[in-house]
């Protein structure tokens, strides 16, 4: 196990060393002069400012040497400052952090509620009716943009049930009950697309071990449909499932940006667009570091869940 | 995150496709079985409501008799005869709104796809054929490319270029590279095994006319399938970022954008919201049920 998590881990670092470089190379995109761009023609004009706003970027220095300062920094936790309100822009990654993992784990856990017995149930009754409805409203899941379910679903609720808070702040710390409470519309929202993602891959994983020989054997021997459906059938069909769960994790961060700001939720969406509209590049670059690597980890510790799921890897991984 | 397109993958071994003209009306190496494209439901129904979307956006200036910046003096007007959609804030007709904005968000999905599917398709071929050490290069630049969230990677390199139409084109067609370019290797990694390849080889065939000729006609299959999923992936993506402002900016329509715009105005309007995000959910089932379609349809073992 513990080599298998070392590979693992090691074989993550080019990629996350990647990564880096393209979060770095994003300040370097905007097309012309930066220090103007920020801070205006004027102020780029006037060389000793201009002075010192190279130099609190390091935008004086070579290439390598900016990329690796920052790096350096970036593996200590300093992002760097924020190039419109001057304070450090980690502390306000993690402020705007648990907002976006606790809907997106709320989600996920939705979409799993969803994907996974209608995926089941699209297998066991293949080409009949259930299997068409189910097919059919994953099709729809998968081509309605969240946002635009969000946007009807306020709509919807302000109409029929006035009653429900929609829109609203949301505390975790202060309160947690309220805050997930204005959190469950918005996950169920953003958890259809990758509700129909598990469905597709449970589906096609169930047909498969459907057809398996021990599952005619297991019937044979008298274990009842139910049994024979969830201990021999759903528990082989599983993996794949956990693939599907990887998947979606970057499928629900990515989604969660939009859903965050039909909702006026502070998460880290809310973050990375205020930060665009400021022009606050350092904001945005920060955050799509820590984002994806966040990402990075899940895949990882979604992999290391198969080895501890089929006893197949542990043998040859 | 390479088994997700499994199910695409492994369709080409036995299709010898001319599907792509590339091998039209030429002798090939290849026992000539001509792929048949029996038509399925989904392939029929998706390919209409696809040819229906994009007839409509192409005779968007013949179907209307407004202009989508016209001002009418006529703010939020519900549905009529006049307006069949009704109007927005500014008093612009919706239904044009829609058809022009079909203009945009289609060439900016199918463009980005295109460049997507020639870039992909190049790297995938040539990593696939070559493998070894430029093989394992490419393979990692993939692996960052796809380490990010698509959505969130675009709003930033978006951002950062400027949001206009080129750009929205370059970055949607980098993100989604990699999906084209595993396919592609995928394919081409089972068919350099064939003997035909070997044949041409050893005829003295030139390595780029081996690819071209030999290979790519071989792998087209699963790439036309990719073509039309990534174009689902596409709107839905240009739609979001013009829904975040980050599109094509106004006053040019874009689904995404009518969709925010309503946001402001959902309790005078309900109506504004409904139309583009039908619009859009109309074209990408389209495209979603072309796709499964031709993956049926195409698949030798189907």
């Amino acid at each position: 196990m513990l080599r298998y998590a070392a590979r693992r881990i090691v074989l993550a670092v080019p990629v996350l060393f990647g990564v880096s470089l393209i979060s770095f190379a994003i300040i370097h995109l905007i097309p012309g002069d930066i220090v103007s761009v920020l801070a205006g023609p004027t102020v780029a004009a006037n060389s000793a400012a201009a002075q010192n706003i190279r130099h609190a970027l390091n935008l004086d220095q070579p290439l390598p040497v900016q990329y690796g300062l920052w790096l350096l920094a970036a593996l200590h936790g300093d992002f760097g400052n924020s190039l419109v309100f001057g304070f450090p822009v980690g502390p306000q990654i993690a402020a705007h952090l648990p907002v976006t993992l606790v809907l997106t784990a709320l989600s996920l856990i939705f979409a799993i509620m969803i994907g996974l017995p209608g995926g089941v149930v699209a297998a066991t009754t293949r080409g009949r009716w259930p299997d068409f409805i189910i097919r059919g409203a994953g099709l729809l899941g998968l081509s309605t943009p969240p946002f635009f379910v969000g946007v009807t679903a306020v709509l919807l609720l302000s109409i029929y049930l006035p009653s429900f808070k929609t829109l609203g702040a949301v505390d975790l710390a202060g309160d947690p009950l309220g805050g997930l409470q204005t959190l469950l519309l918005p996950a169920v929202v953003l958890s259809l697309a990758s509700a129909t993602t598990i469905m597709r891959y449970t589906r096609a994983a169930m047909l498969e071990v459907l057809a398996e020989p021990y599952m005619a054997t297991a019937r044979a021997k008298g274990a009842g449909r139910a049994r024979v459906l969830l201990r021999h059938g759903l528990r082989n069909a599983l993996l794949p499932v956990v693939t599907a769960i990887g998947v979606t994790a970057a499928q629900l961060v990515a989604g969660a940006v939009v859903v965050e700001q039909v909702f006026g939720l502070p998460g880290i969406g809310q973050l990375m667009l205020n930060a665009i509209y400021h022009r606050d590049y350092t904001q945005v670059q920060a955050t799509v570091l820590v984002v994806t690597t966040l990402v990075v980890l899940i895949n990882i510790a979604v992999d290391l869940s198969y080895y501890l799921l089929d006893p197949r890897i542990q043998q040859h991984g | 995150m390479a088994e997700a397109q499994s199910t695409v993958i492994g369709a080409p071994d036995r299709t010898s496709a001319p599907l792509s003209g590339l091998a039209d009306g030429e002798e090939s190496a290849i026992p000539s079985r001509r792929l048949r494209l029996r038509l399925n439901p989904p392939l029929a129904v998706g390919a209409a409501m696809v040819l229906l979307s994009v007839g409509l956006a192409l005779a968007a200036p013949y179907l209307t008799s407004h202009d989508p910046m016209e001002i009418a003096d006529a703010s939020l007007s519900p549905p009529s005869s006049q307006y069949l959609l009704g109007t927005d804030l500014l008093g612009r007709d919706v239904l044009t709104r829609i058809l022009f904005a079909a203009r945009s968000s289609l060439s900016v999905a199918c463009l980005s796809a295109a460049l997507a599917f020639v870039s992909g398709t190049v790297i995938g071929l040539v990593a696939g054929y070559f493998t070894g050490l430029i093989d394992a290069v490419m393979m990692r630049i993939l692996d960052v490319l796809q380490a990010f969230p698509a959505l969130l990677l675009a709003i930033a390199l978006v951002a950062a270029l400027g949001p206009n139409l080129p750009n929205l084109v370059l970055t949607m067609g980098l993100l989604f590279m990699p999906r084209f370019a595993r396919v592609a290797r995928a394919s081409t990694l089972s068919v350099r095994e064939r003997d035909f390849i070997a044949a041409a080889i050893g005829l003295g065939v030139s390595r780029a006319r081996t690819l071209y000729r030999h290979v790519l006609p071989n792998i087209a299959a699963p790439l036309i399938v990719e073509a039309s999923l990534t174009v689902t992936l596409a709107i839905l993506t240009e739609a979001s970022l013009s829904f975040l402002g980050l599109g094509v900016q106004p006053p040019d329509p874009t689904w995404g954008g009518m969709i925010a715009e309503s946001t402001s105005v959902m309790a005078l309007a309900p109506w504004l919201a409904l139309s583009p995000g039908i619009a859009i959910v109309f074209v990408v089932v389209g495209f979603n049920l072309m796709g499964d379609g031709l993956r049926d349809a195409l698949d030798p073992r189907g």
